[in-house]
């Protein structure tokens, strides 16, 4: 139900050797909303978002999904009900775009094949790849991958949708039709987290910004608030500097 | 000394020819088979298990094939020389293959993995529909010259009694009295054999980087 609490960090610590990335790190995320985290690169956003679907473990601390806490016993049905976006695409080079899209529906959810087909065709129409999903990855441009990478990740259905800087390793000329893409989902009310520097995409589609530094979230705000009101006083400093004046 | 014709040595030596050939896909599929499942279990954290791995891998790389021949036929106490010459060169083979598995699968990026996982595939699927069929196109060169080695190794199974080429000849040697010719031939033989594998593989390669060429670089 929107509104309800589906990802909670209570107490959350994670290093990577000596290098504390999450800090006491506690913060409900509510089903139905679009939440973006920022902040500078090294600030722990990343491997926030890749704890939730247990790609990265935490080191103590608790975190649930719609109330089951995350754990190596419990990966694997977590992640059958939160996709992931990635910032390099991660297609599987050796698959067509519509095998892509469907070996997690056929392998990991059981569906029948047909079943998975229509639904990942009709998923690829509607990001506007259709027409190229006997391709291969390669074969597509670095949007197009993304848009497919996408699709891959909405045909599980997912209750979560993670992004980890889905424009970053992308031209110019193609982040927008991978934003156009991500607001349509967003406006879906499929909860979404999402890692971005894309500032116009927190203004016109996120419900929540947070921006994050050292291992917290030092503000998390209506994303109108956000950019007009920052209370921060990194955050402002942050924002001046990454929007045009 | 007997005469005989160059006709019935052709005759004798692919005889033997034909028992080498019988050997080699047992040789090639066990060691393939039990190559990518030790080299998926070296590349997962399996406590102990890598470790007896590793240690078995160390082990084969440094006795000579020769001697796991003997191992195996003496102390196995198999009656049929066939039967311990696969086993034998298989035990063998399979650490190197192995190792070429493992390295196959290290050259794939961390991306894959995680975007299998995430896919909420058990990681037996991951290896299965991701990771291994990417394998192949990297080291398809290294599998065929593995493979060549062991074309070459089918020539110790004489001394087991494995009626191979290098036992035929050695029977028209024990009429004819005069060496070389006979090892000449033998030797044309082999090189037969492994040059129609390196061609083999030649063609494999072209077919993979054709495949790759629409599949593309792999991925990061």
């Amino acid at each position: 139900m929107k509104g309800d609490v589906l990802v909670e960090f209570e107490h959350v610590d994670k290093r990577f050797g000596d290098t504390v990335v999450l800090d006491d790190f506690s913060y409900k995320f509510l089903e139905g909303n679009t939440h973006v985290i920022c902040g500078r690169s090294g600030a722990g956003k990343s491997t926030l978002i890749r704890c939730i679907n247990f790609i990265e473990h935490i080191d103590s601390g608790s975190l649930r999904f719609e109330g089951i806490e995350v754990s190596r016993k419990t990966a694997h049905e977590v992640r059958k009900r939160v996709a992931m976006v990635f910032q390099q695409f991660n297609l599987f080079p050796h698959l067509t775009i519509l095998d892509n899209a469907t070996l997690g529906p056929i392998r990991a959810l059981g569906k029948k094949r047909r079943e998975a087909e229509e639904i990942a065709l009709q998923l690829l129409d509607r990001v506007g790849i259709g027409d190229r999903s006997k391709a291969h990855p390669a074969q597509l441009s670095g949007g197009q991958q993304q848009r497919a990478a996408i699709v891959r990740a909405l045909a599980m259905n997912p209750d979560l949708i993670l992004f980890d800087e889905p424009t970053s390793a992308l031209d110019p000329e193609m982040i927008g039709e991978v934003l156009d893409v991500m607001e349509g989902i967003a406006h879906e009310g499929r909860s979404m987290i999402v890692v971005t520097h894309e500032m116009g995409f927190a203004k016109e589609a996120a419900h929540l910004v947070s921006f994050m530094e050292d291992g917290s979230f030092i503000e998390t705000q209506p994303a109108i608030q956000f950019f007009e009101n920052p209370q921060h006083e990194t955050t402002q400093r942050f924002l001046r500097q990454i929007l045009p004046a | 000394m007997i005469e005989i014709s160059f006709a019935s040595m052709l005759r004798i030596l692919s005889a033997g020819a034909l028992e080498t050939l019988k050997l080699l896909p047992f040789c090639i599929a066990f060691s393939l088979i039990g190559g990518v499942v030790l080299g998926i279990i070296q590349s997962s954290r399996v406590p102990i298990v890598n470790q007896i791995i590793a240690l078995y891998v160390l082990i084969m790389r440094g006795i000579p094939p020769l001697i796991i021949l003997f191992l195996v036929f003496f102390t196995a106490n198999l009656d049929s020389g066939v039967v311990s010459a696969i086993l034998a060169l298989s035990l063998y083979h399979v650490a190197y293959v192995t190792e070429i598995v493992r390295g196959g699968i290290s050259s794939i990026s961390r991306g894959q993995f995680e975007a299998g996982r995430s896919l909420g595939l058990r990681n037996t699927q991951v290896m299965h529909r991701v990771i291994i069929p990417q394998i192949w196109r990297g080291i398809l060169p290294a599998l065929a010259g593995q493979y060549i080695i062991l074309v070459k190794d089918t020539a110790l199974v004489s001394v087991v009694g494995v009626r191979e080429i290098l036992w035929s000849g050695r029977q028209i040697m024990q009429l004819t009295y005069d060496p070389f010719p006979i090892y000449l031939l033998i030797g044309v033989f082999f090189y037969v054999i492994c040059f129609l594998l390196e061609r083999l593989s030649v063609f494999a390669e072209r077919r993979a980087r054709a495949f790759a060429s629409i599949s593309g670089g792999r991925n990061r």
